[in-house]
């Protein structure tokens, strides 16, 4: 018998990194599965086909990256085992739209593993979230490298933006109805970012994680309050209420940043007291951007951004967290007090939007959505749509790239309208003869001038 | 644990069902033992000679620097010499090797002592000259801590056995418990506390339900603890049971705390005037065929428990050897170390390799710590020599508990890492002592 030496301990807990690691590529998996279903049904299995290409791309990408830089560095390229490189990719693609083009994957990808992580001296060393900073270099840098053939509805994000951010109580659950209502939102039957719109999914996904204790559910946790806090209190100080608390948690990016980034430990402060501050300062940013910059959601940027000060953070909170905790407690308050004063600042600039702009924009969103196109005979299609007070049909003649003429429209227009601009009375529909794309509506009905603009093109691009 | 504050503390798998129900094995009477001449890192000096006739119970030895600790023969027969050899602390040590003649010759050490009746100074003056120290791990001199009680509002005994594998304390007082009670009771007298207690986790069903019979209609409450680690660290229990906290020394926060197994010594030595000269040690571990408990005389070496208990397991090549638990525990290079007074168990586990996988600053090191430090903020001063971040980040609190490597998911050698920070800065700080007296 050999005694060896080692220092104690020489007793060990079962959890093991490479089991977290699992657990979180299990979840990713779940999500990009998730969004393969949804977008499948939802836009046509191309859709679904191109979310897993993307993923395929961006995994292949970073691994491929990370093998040759091993190798570069003269070590075993096979430690890409032990780099958890597919995480970052997962998470990157889960994170842009479904439009983006895969030559802007590979670039983002490549930029990730790399100047987020390798250059810093790989797993557990990087400064940055790598797949936030993939995401944001596909943002910023190949904002205009988008797939042509693919095209989604609005999201509550893009939508909220145009609104100006602030909507009242009446006038939020109008602008919810284009999404489903919360329900809707909860179930995620919206497209956003590719991971980022089943809020039921991924709150199962935190609550998992949390159990198996993969995660320290004081961020996500903090996080979450804090953006719902923040955005009620400014909420009912604008007279928006608890809905518009609840909007800003469950839209964007907020959920899925809460679940899978926030909740890196490597760029996020080590002890729990700053994690606390962390994830406060976090969502206070996230708000910030949403509210008054000019993205249509914040939290990719404000993780970035927190990611900076996480070192400084971490500076800020040591000590002992038994002798220290009444100063720990006191930089708490404080930095959460000021979180929410810059809020609220920021936010007494805010213009609720008025019915009458969020009314249009649901027609608008909702005459994208029920929109169908069928050839009935040659160079005729009889398109279909909900309008604004129910179906609209049209017939609509195309001949060289142009209308030729509209006919038998049929269904109902708004309650208010007048004989002025009415699309029903006769000879209306002229304006459209020989149009080659959307036609300025007529004054006082936009919703119905929209949604014939969104049949003119239908009908167009089909006869192409 | 709260909002701001991680466990502190964690429920290990103890694994101490392997020697729990067993009887304890008394038979082992060695033919030579090997009395350690140190208390904790302190030399001891020798009182008898080579040649000398010694009984179970004659002094054969002292500390007597800034404190006073009496050595005791715990066999019958002659002393054939000096030997220095490896320690289970690591450290080589002068051991008084004394030949068994197996007759178990008993000479009374102390006369007889009515602890009721004796004054205070007389009851602090016994305990100082039975050898009384503590026997939960440091051996610390006992009296010490009883020289100026003053303000004391709890007096607990610390029956938390809360290292992994170890019974030895639990069988300890299952055996003894009368002597338990005379212990307790006269350590309680010398605290002048307002209340006293015995504290021991609530999972020791039989264990309470017996001290609660013994200690019906004394001053002393059973108080029961959580099952966790380190729950059985002075600063844990002092909070558990007070809910206060202390800076240096429990005394701070009006307590005053002694193992169980060293108030049993001090009822033995109160009611058969006899000093400790015999171990409870728990053997245990995956590496050996039997695990179990062996009431052994102090110097008795390793490698004849062994043998006498079964052996090593088959098959098993390499192993650790554990002088303890495994948790604290030492690990010592081989098995010919002595029971020393203080040790209380033997862990031997096979040596498995673990692969470890690079830090993610999960933060569990940092949630999970008693002393409420960040392991990991250590490490990275101490690989980069910070030694101006070491003393914000507040090292010397560390007992080296091992909680942080136990909870560390990428299998690092976290508490090693505080280790070092430890020793960089009291180096450090020597240094700069030394550079300053040289000025004046």
């Amino acid at each position: 018998m050999k005694f060896n030496f080692r220092p104690s301990p020489n007793y060990r807990n079962d959890q093991s990194t490479p089991a977290i690691m699992r657990d979180l590529t299990a979840c990713l998996l779940a999500v990009l599965a998730w969004s393969i279903v949804w977008y499948s049904i939802s836009y046509g299995v191309s859709y679904g086909i191109r979310i897993a290409l993307m993923a395929l791309t961006s995994v292949v990408t970073v691994e491929v990256t990370e093998a040759l830089w091993f190798k570069a560095l003269g070590k075993d390229w096979k430690e890409i085992k032990h780099s958890y490189g597919w995480i970052t990719a997962l998470i990157m693609v889960m994170i842009v739209r479904v439009d983006v083009s895969i030559y802007a994957i590979i670039m983002g990808s490549v930029v990730a593993i790399v100047f987020g992580k390798l250059v810093f001296g790989g797993f557990g060393q990087n400064f940055f979230n790598p797949a936030a900073l993939g995401a944001a270099t596909i943002m910023t840098s190949f904002a205009a490298s988008v797939a042509e053939d693919v095209v989604t509805g609005p999201t509550p994000m893009t939508n909220a933006s145009s609104l100006g951010w602030m909507l009242h109580s009446a006038e939020m659950n109008r602008f919810l109805s284009q999404f489903g209502g919360f329900k809707g939102i909860i179930l995620g039957n919206y497209p956003s970012v590719i991971g980022g719109s089943c809020a039921l999914l991924l709150i199962v996904i935190l609550i998992f994680m949390i159990w198996k204790k993969d995660i320290d559910w004081r961020l996500s946790i903090t996080y979450l309050v804090s953006v719902f806090v923040i955005a009620t209190g400014v909420g009912l100080v604008k007279g928006a209420g608890f809905e518009f608390g609840l909007f800003n948690v469950l839209t964007g990016g907020v959920l899925f940043g809460a679940v899978f980034m926030l909740t890196d430990p490597v760029t996020t402060p080590v002890t729990i007291p700053a994690r606390v501050a962390f994830a406060t300062g976090a969502a206070a940013l996230t708000l910030l951007i949403r509210w008054k910059a000019n993205l249509p959601d914040g939290v990719l940027f404000s993780i970035l951004l927190m990611n900076m000060l996480s070192p400084a953070i971490d500076h800020l909170f040591h000590g002992n967290q038994i002798k220290d905790a009444d100063r720990f407690k006191k930089q708490i308050i404080g930095i959460a007090v000021v979180s929410f004063a810059i809020c609220l600042a920021a936010a007494m600039t805010l213009t609720p939007a008025d019915d009458k702009a969020v009314e249009e924009q649901v027609k608008v969103t909702e005459a994208f959505y029920a929109e169908t196109c069928e050839a009935t005979a040659e160079n005729t299609y009889g398109c279909k749509l909900d309008g604004f007070a129910g179906e609209l049909t049209a017939t609509i003649e195309v001949k060289d790239g142009a209308v030729v003429a509209i006919t038998a429209l049929e269904g109902a227009d708004n309650d208010n309208h007048t004989p002025d601009n009415d699309y029903f009375a006769a000879g209306a529909l002229d304006i459209y003869k020989g149009a080659t794309g959307p036609v300025d509506v007529i004054t006082g009905a936009t919703a119905t001038g929209n949604a014939i603009n969104e049949m003119v093109e239908s009908a167009l691009k089909a006869a192409k | 644990m709260s909002f701001l504050r991680g466990p502190m503390r964690k429920h290990l798998n103890g694994h101490k069902d392997l020697t729990m129900d067993k009887p304890v094995l008394k038979s082992i009477d060695p033919d030579f033992v090997w009395v350690p001449l140190c208390n904790g890192a302190a030399p001891c000096s020798s009182t008898v000679e080579i040649g000398d006739e010694v009984k179970v119970g004659t002094r054969i030895g002292e500390r007597n620097d800034h404190f006073y600790l009496p050595i005791f023969s715990p066999v019958s027969g002659k002393v054939v010499g000096i030997e220095k050899f490896l320690g289970s602390g690591m450290t080589q040590i002068e051991h008084l090797k004394i030949e068994n003649d197996h007759k178990h010759e008993k000479v009374r050490a102390f006369a007889e002592f009515d602890y009721e009746a004796a004054s205070n100074e007389e009851l602090l003056e016994f305990v100082k000259n039975a050898g009384m120290a503590g026997l939960g791990g440091a051996g610390f001199p006992t009296y010490v801590k009883y020289l100026k009680p003053e303000n004391v509002k709890n007096f607990i005994i610390n029956a938390v056995e809360c290292e992994p594998y170890l019974t030895a304390d639990y069988k300890n007082i299952e055996e003894n418990m009368d002597l338990l009670k005379v212990g307790v009771l006269a350590l309680f007298k010398l605290s002048k506390a307002e209340k006293g207690c015995v504290a021991i986790k609530e999972d020791k069903e039989a264990q309470i339900a017996a001290l609660e019979a013994a200690f019906a209609g004394t001053p002393i409450e059973i108080v029961k603890v959580p099952n966790v680690y380190p729950m059985g660290w002075e600063r844990v229990l002092v909070y558990e049971v007070t809910g206060r906290r202390y800076d240096r020394l429990p005394m701070e926060a009006g307590c005053i705390l002694n193992n169980a197994s060293t108030a049993i010594a001090l009822g033995n030595a109160i009611v058969n005037g006899m000093p400790i000269t015999h171990k409870y040690v728990t053997v245990s571990g995956d590496a050996i065929n039997n695990p179990q408990n062996v009431l052994v005389p102090v110097g008795t070496k390793v490698c004849e428990i062994i043998d006498a208990i079964g052996g090593y397991k088959a098959g098993v090549e390499e192993a650790l050897m554990i002088a303890g638990g495994p948790m604290m525990g030492r690990t010592v290079p081989n098995d010919q170390f002595v029971i020393q007074l203080p040790t209380n168990g033997l862990t031997v586990l096979e040596d498995k390799p673990i692969e470890q996988v690079a830090c993610f600053r999960c933060g569990r090191c940092t949630e999970n710590c008693p002393a409420g430090l960040e392991p990991v903020s250590i490490a990275t001063a101490v690989n980069s020599f910070d030694y101006e971040a070491l003393p914000r980040l507040r090292v010397l609190d560390c007992i080296e508990c091992g909680l942080c490597t136990w909870t560390c998911p990428s299998k690092i050698l976290v508490t090693e890492n505080v280790r070092k920070g430890k020793r960089l800065l009291q180096t450090r700080m020597k240094q700069q002592q030394a550079a300053q007296g040289g000025k004046k």
